[in-house]
């Protein structure tokens, strides 16, 4: 059974609704109870194994490894493995959808072809061989994508065993301690291994000895191991994992394919760093990929068509076979789910179960009184919902109102769509406006027509909501990229005006944490409302066309602010000056002079502060430009320095980037001369 | 070899070049031999540390000038290590709190209680004080401030703290009203050239009046600068020649082409190469309080007497969001913008009114 996660608003009598449907449906307590077994059904059967530290699933039947007590399990828990055709119609209710039609052929996989062929390509080229060697593999994309299925049915289809590593659920406690090794009394010091430990066991048992036969199915002895799983402290420690790796691939025998889903950063940018954690760019640099001879193949979110092919073609199915409770709901509601998954199509064929479900589940009999409640109420409330669960929604299709029937679905069934940085940003500067609706507000008066817009096609703050940066960072991307979006200087001034108000607005550190998501929110009205909407028809109404985005540099030269200010205090003590009458007074003149200084480390910086160089010309595109899907990764490292920045330990780390003072003439004399061409440039 | 600056530095009350009344009030005050906290204040290059030094050395003779560089560790109450430098003798013990940053609470208080917790070995033949130097007290944070003011009364005894700062507005009242406050004003045009004149002439080399005359002018009355460019001008034509080029900090000019880079464009281009040419200066540790008055400062007297209202009012609102904001950047930005905005505005009515 699927895990439901409700969302619901504080105060809202949603759970009473909730409870309400439960009853009215006749799920009973006895129901419930059955659900939650099922639903951990995996947890008890794991107990009682011991800890299971590794499963075959295999199409036919199940093989033990190793003395670890290997567990098998016909139907692994991703949602595309097992190959059952759908069962009787009483099993139906017991079992999500997303398992029973799970893809059993390479047909039914609603990924692209190529992509298949790429993993195909590699599976054939490492698997099929004479020899096997240790070779990885790398698939990557957002979450329900496919990743697992894909593999799953292809190994399938080779014939091919897969190895999966499972963590132990209760690694440490007695219980499941105890039934591996029976008769020993345990005691406070029982040496317990490391996870990690047990993880390398895993790996070189998995790939040492083949599977054991036990006569049931075809036993190839081609064996791969499936990492989805992975021991909690390689998320803490990536380091761990690459040696890991390394290790394998000098013993290992067989390939070893690591999925690794895309997440963005949950939270509003707090950057505590167990959120930082996780993504392919922190486990797996390309750094280590290179060194390991890593492939990598990335999968894009499932196509809507090709998605929406699945749905319908599931809906069918069900409808034929438990026609009382299903209701094929219609086009317009499947285009809507596929919508709101986002190519997500785990969460899509569970929004279909739930949205083909409330047709016959939640019609509800006239419910019983409960407690002070009027039943009119009550079912006002239900109905309310009811609008909510997707019934409603077809029906205002075709208004001019995308936005409120997006908003609608999601509220329903969707996943959180959050955005790529790229995106959010152009839904800012880009700002779309609504030009061809007629504004039915009433019009300013001519003074203030000035301020007249067209109405937005874009929420602001649901974009800051939904984009994984604090607003501090949208704040500084922003700031590096509007001046490229207008035209208008009076515009631009207003822009910019927001911008040092919105910084204004962060100065106290009490309340900056709450004050820098508003600013955010200012300064992207600000930035909204000097775009002005295009008149369609005049020239330049296609819009402003490519304009690359850029990150931020105020974190670089912040950085080297910071870091330049301590330099100096540290190199030229014994000027006993305060900082900045030594950087704006002594330095640039010490940069004519130079006769004083004996410490080469003093002559570089003096050269390079006293100097202000024009600044490397066209650096508009020597600057960094932000990708399409431009990885988080590197933005976590400027959130990181944000808060470093503001209290960097003095002077201790750039001392140790210089120079040390003493034995280097060579440098020193090539030094001087520099520093005589440039005193003959400027004596001119 | 080192600077003019460091070689010809005075270092006694009677050496002093200027102010020469306040220097023998200052030795008055030595010879009383009570000796109250002290507020030195004055603008940047008019010479507070030599006075307090030649102060100094008045007090407990050549002593004060073996001077040692001491990194001390602190340790705040949440343990956090601090490091700080501070230049000491025998006698006095120099720092300066804001390289703690907000934590300059803890130097203050933990600092000048080891100070002052020791006695002086021999006080027959010296004084029975300490003098605490803290230099640039107009940066310490209103907690440190505090923190201070009642360090002050607590040891009075055996310490006594001189305070060097630009400003004294920065100080709360408390501080102030317990030192006794001494402004050491910027020396005149004239006095400039004749310590250049003076410097020169120890060095052997002939000052030509009329450069010396040009140097003061541009040097805004800052000492320091004075010095520096004198020697600048040494290093870069001898005999000096009264109309050679005085050399300037490299910032300064950058800032000035900033400005007619401003002035000659209006548009969002030109403010993309603005905002390059301000990271520019950032990155080079300018101040962004200074890097915004030199830019005023070079286009005031470029715009319309109708303008210069508005741009003003722009700066200093600017000024204001940057003791408010911490992101520079933006707030000069915005600056510069408004004004680009504001002088378009005027240049196109002003086509307009001639008829185009």
């Amino acid at each position: 059974m699927t895990n439901f996660l409700f969302v619901s608003e504080p105060g809202d009598a949603f759970w009473k609704v909730v409870g309400r449907i439960m009853s009215a449906t006749g799920i009973s307590k006895a129901k419930t109870t059955q659900w939650v077994r099922s639903n951990f059904d995996d947890l008890f059967g794991a107990n009682e194994d011991s800890f299971s530290l590794s499963r075959t699933s295999q199409p036919s039947g199940a093989k033990g490894l190793g003395r670890d007590g290997v567990r098998s399990k016909a139907d692994s828990d991703s949602p595309f493995a097992s190959s059952k055709a759908p069962k009787a119609k009483d099993d139906v209710r017991g079992q999500t959808w997303v398992d029973i039609h799970s893809p059993s052929t390479k047909g039914d996989l609603a990924i692209h072809r190529r992509k298949i062929e790429e993993v195909e390509t590699w599976l054939q080229a490492h698997m099929l061989g004479e020899k096997q060697v240790a070779s990885i593999l790398l698939l990557t994309g957002p979450a329900g994508a496919g990743k697992t299925a894909t593999l799953q049915v292809l190994a399938r289809e080779m014939h091919i065993n897969v190895q999966e590593w499972t963590n132990p659920l209760s690694g440490n406690t007695k219980g499941s301690w105890l039934d591996l090794k029976d008769e020993w009394q345990p005691k406070e010091d029982v040496y317990q291994p490391t996870q990690v430990a047990t993880f390398r066991g895993f790996l070189l048992r998995a790939t040492k000895y083949p599977v054991l036969d036990f006569g049931k199915g075809v036993h190839s002895g081609r064996r791969l191991i499936l990492l989805e799983d992975m021991p909690n402290h390689f998320y803490r420690e990536p380091s761990l994992l690459h040696d890991v790796l390394r290790w394998f691939v000098r013993i290992g025998r067989c390939p070893l394919i690591k999925i690794i889903s895309d997440c963005p950063r949950v939270g509003s940018g707090e950057s505590r760093p167990s959120d930082r954690v996780g993504g392919v760019f922190t486990l797996l640099p390309r750094k280590v990929q290179e060194e390991l001879a890593i492939t990598s193949i990335s999968f894009n979110p499932v196509a809507p068509t090709s998605l929406q092919k699945v749905l319908n073609r599931i809906a069918s199915t069900e409808a034929k076979q438990s026609s009382s409770h299903v209701v094929v709901p219609d086009r317009a509601v499947l285009e809507d789910i596929c919508a709101a998954s986002t190519g997500d199509i785990r969460s899509a064929i569970n929004s279909l179960q739930f949205t083909c479900f409330t047709g016959s589940l939640l019609l509800p009999p006239p419910p019983k009184m409960d407690g002070g409640i009027t039943s009119g109420r009550l079912r006002g409330q239900l109905n309310k919902k009811r609008e909510h669960m997707g019934k409603r929604v077809p029906l205002k299709r075709g208004g001019k109102n995308g936005l409120h029937i997006e908003r609608q679905v999601q509220v329903t069934t969707g996943r959180d769509v959050s955005l790529f940085l790229f995106h959010a940003l152009g839904k800012i500067l880009h700002c779309k406006r609504d030009v061809c609706s007629v504004p039915n507000v009433q019009r300013l008066p001519p003074h203030l027509s000035d301020h007249e817009r067209q109405p937005l096609l874009v929420d602001p703050e649901s974009v800051l909501q939904r984009m994984p940066l604090s607003g501090e960072l949208f704040f500084l991307y922003l700031h590096q990229n509007y001046l490229s979006f207008l035209e208008d200087m009076d515009d631009l001034s207003a822009v910019a005006d927001a911008f040092s108000f919105a910084d204004a607005l962060t100065r106290h550190h009490t309340s900056w944490s709450t004050m820098r998501d508003y600013s955010a929110c200012v300064t992207t009205r600000a930035m909204l409302f000097a775009k002005r909407g295009r008149v369609p028809g005049t020239p330049g109404a296609s819009g402003p066309g490519w304009i690359p985005l850029h990150k931020p540099q105020y974190l670089d030269v912040k950085k080297k602010f910071v870091e330049q200010s301590a330099t100096a205090q540290d190199l030229f003590k014994s000027w006993q000056l305060p900082s900045e009458s030594l950087l704006t007074e002594l330095l640039p003149f010490l940069a004519y002079l130079g006769t004083p200084l004996h410490n080469p480390a003093q002559i570089v910086f003096v050269q390079e502060i006293g100097r202000v160089t024009p600044p490397r010309y066209r650096d508009r595109q020597t600057l960094e430009a932000i990708g399409e899907h431009e990885d988080l990764e590197e933005s976590f490292v400027h959130g990181r320095d944000i808060s470093e920045a503001v209290d960097l330990p003095g002077d201790k780390p750039v001392a140790h980037a210089l120079p040390s003072s003493q034995g280097q003439p060579g440098m020193f004399q090539d030094l001087c001369k520099e520093e005589l061409i440039i005193e003959e440039f400027d004596s001119d | 070899m080192s600077l003019w600056l460091d070689r010809y530095r005075p270092t006694t009350l009677a050496k002093l070049d200027y102010h020469k009344d306040q220097a023998t009030r200052l030795k008055h005050l030595v010879e009383c031999g009570d000796f109250p906290h002290l507020l030195v204040c004055g603008p940047s290059g008019a010479g507070k540390k030599t006075r307090v030094m030649c102060l100094l050395r008045e007090l407990y003779g050549p002593g004060v000038e073996k001077l040692r560089i001491e990194h001390q560790t602190l340790t705040t109450p949440s343990k956090k290590k601090i490091e700080i430098s501070t230049i000491a003798s025998n006698y006095h013990i120099e720092v300066n709190p804001s390289e703690a940053g907000v934590q300059d609470r803890v130097v203050v208080q933990e600092l000048i209680k080891t100070v002052a917790q020791s006695q002086q070995l021999e006080s027959s033949t010296q004084r029975d004080f300490k003098v605490v130097v803290i230099a640039e007290a107009e940066r310490l944070s209103r907690d440190a401030q505090h923190a201070l003011r009642r360090t002050m009364e607590r040891y009075m005894v055996t310490c006594r703290l001189i305070l060097i700062c630009t400003s004294a507005s920065r100080l709360i009242s408390p501080i102030r009203s317990r030192c006794l406050s001494l402004r050491v004003p910027a020396p005149s045009d004239e006095e400039v050239c004749q310590v250049l004149s003076s410097v020169c002439r120890k060095e052997g080399l002939s000052l030509p009046p009329e450069l010396a005359r040009r140097i003061a002018e541009k040097c805004g009355r800052n000492l320091r600068k004075a010095l520096l460019m004198c020697e600048a001008c040494r290093v870069q034509q001898y005999p000096f020649t009264a109309d050679q080029n005085i050399p300037e900090a490299d910032w300064e000019v950058y800032l000035r082409e900033t400005a007619s880079a401003i002035l000659s464009q209006q548009t969002p281009q030109r403010l993309l190469e603005v905002r390059g040419r301000l990271y520019e200066l950032l990155g080079h540790c300018i101040p962004a309080d200074l890097i915004l008055k030199g830019l005023v400062a070079e286009l005031i007297p470029l715009c319309d007497v109708e303008l210069q209202e508005e741009v003003v009012t722009a700066a200093a609102r600017a000024e204001h969001r940057l003791g408010q904001g911490s992101k520079a950047i933006v707030h000069i930005e915005a600056f510069v913008a408004r004004f680009m905005a504001t002088y378009r505005r005027f240049v196109e009515d002003g086509l307009q009114g001639l008829g185009f």
